[in-house]
């Protein structure tokens, strides 16, 4: 069974709730992701904007909207060992093309990864993330 | 892995560039086309196009019928959605999507707006000389971003 934690992104591009929809599109193509969660001064989960949400402030004053007002409020966070033929079940659900992954044992949601509609390719095309091995041996031949 | 189309070509090559004398705000979706698109056919199988998407590291694949002709879209969503026990039966033309087309002469905003109406991120762009519907290659969300972002501190 495949678990979302060797598909997902680890780490977030985040910024605060005050920041302008130019700033969001700068972060976005700065580190050429499609998603920025949003969170506050404490590091707590509020939502997320994605390329498809900036699209409706394109030919307006940028600076004048703020990502609190073009982002997706959080619904919930996953866990990291969660299957992904569940995950997929849940984007499905709540018709979204993201899940923000929440750290786990603590009551307060703190993103640590993402998962997205093209990690699920990536894992149809059986392709997992990098990961360390133990010592390796040539093959024989 | 199944052998992969190369890069196909339409229209000419090299990526659009901005024409320096249209002023920024002006911009039309022609300035940011994006002429160099993948594709598929048909029948390929869903794994198979995740494999496509993932060498050529893009987010859609153009579908294409026997006779070469463009017919669909499939993007990741549409693979999400395929997700399931059924998975390695499925072709690309079962999961594509129509796709949706804009004119070469419109602004990068209207562009932008019919994106988010459709929820797609990859608009085919037509020609917009009248009674030409040959298609002259894609503009997606990311491209549109990108000139935004440019324009520092917005209007």
């Amino acid at each position: 069974m495949e678990l979302i934690c060797n598909f997902m992104h680890r780490g977030t591009v985040t910024c605060r709730l005050d920041d302008t929809a130019q700033d969001v599109a700068e972060l976005m193509n700065d580190n050429q992701i499609r998603t920025v969660v949003v969170v506050d001064e404490r590091g707590g989960f509020w939502g997320v904007i994605s390329v498809l949400d900036l699209l409706p402030a394109i030919g307006k004053n940028l600076g004048k909207v703020s990502a609190e007002d073009l982002m997706q409020p959080c619904q919930f966070t996953v866990d990291p060992q969660l299957p992904v033929n569940e995950a997929v079940a849940l984007m499905d659900k709540h018709q979204v093309e993201y899940l923000v992954i929440g750290s786990e044992g603590t009551s307060e949601k703190r993103p640590v990864g993402i998962l997205t509609s093209y990690d699920i390719v990536r894992c149809m095309a059986r392709i997992k993330v990098g990961r360390t091995v133990g010592p390796l041996k040539l093959a024989a031949g | 892995m199944a052998a992969i189309k190369p890069k196909r070509k339409l229209g000419s090559s090299a990526r659009g560039t901005a024409r320096p004398e249209d002023s920024r705000l002006e911009l039309k979706v022609r300035d940011l086309l994006r002429v160099e698109s993948v594709s598929c056919q048909a029948d390929t199988s869903v794994i198979e196009v995740a494999q496509i998407m993932m060498v050529h590291r893009i987010r859609y694949c153009l579908v294409l019928n026997k006779k070469d002709e463009l017919t669909g879209i499939v993007v990741a969503r549409s693979l999400q959605r395929a997700a399931g026990p059924r998975l390695e039966q499925l072709t690309a033309e079962d999961v594509m999507l129509p796709c949706v087309t804009v004119t070469a002469g419109v602004p990068v905003e209207r562009a932008a707006a019919k994106m988010y109406l459709n929820h797609l991120q990859h608009l085919v762009v037509v020609s917009d000389r009248p009674g030409s519907n040959a298609v002259m290659g894609l503009v997606g969300a990311t491209d549109i971003l990108r000139h935004v972002s440019a324009r520092k501190g917005g209007k």
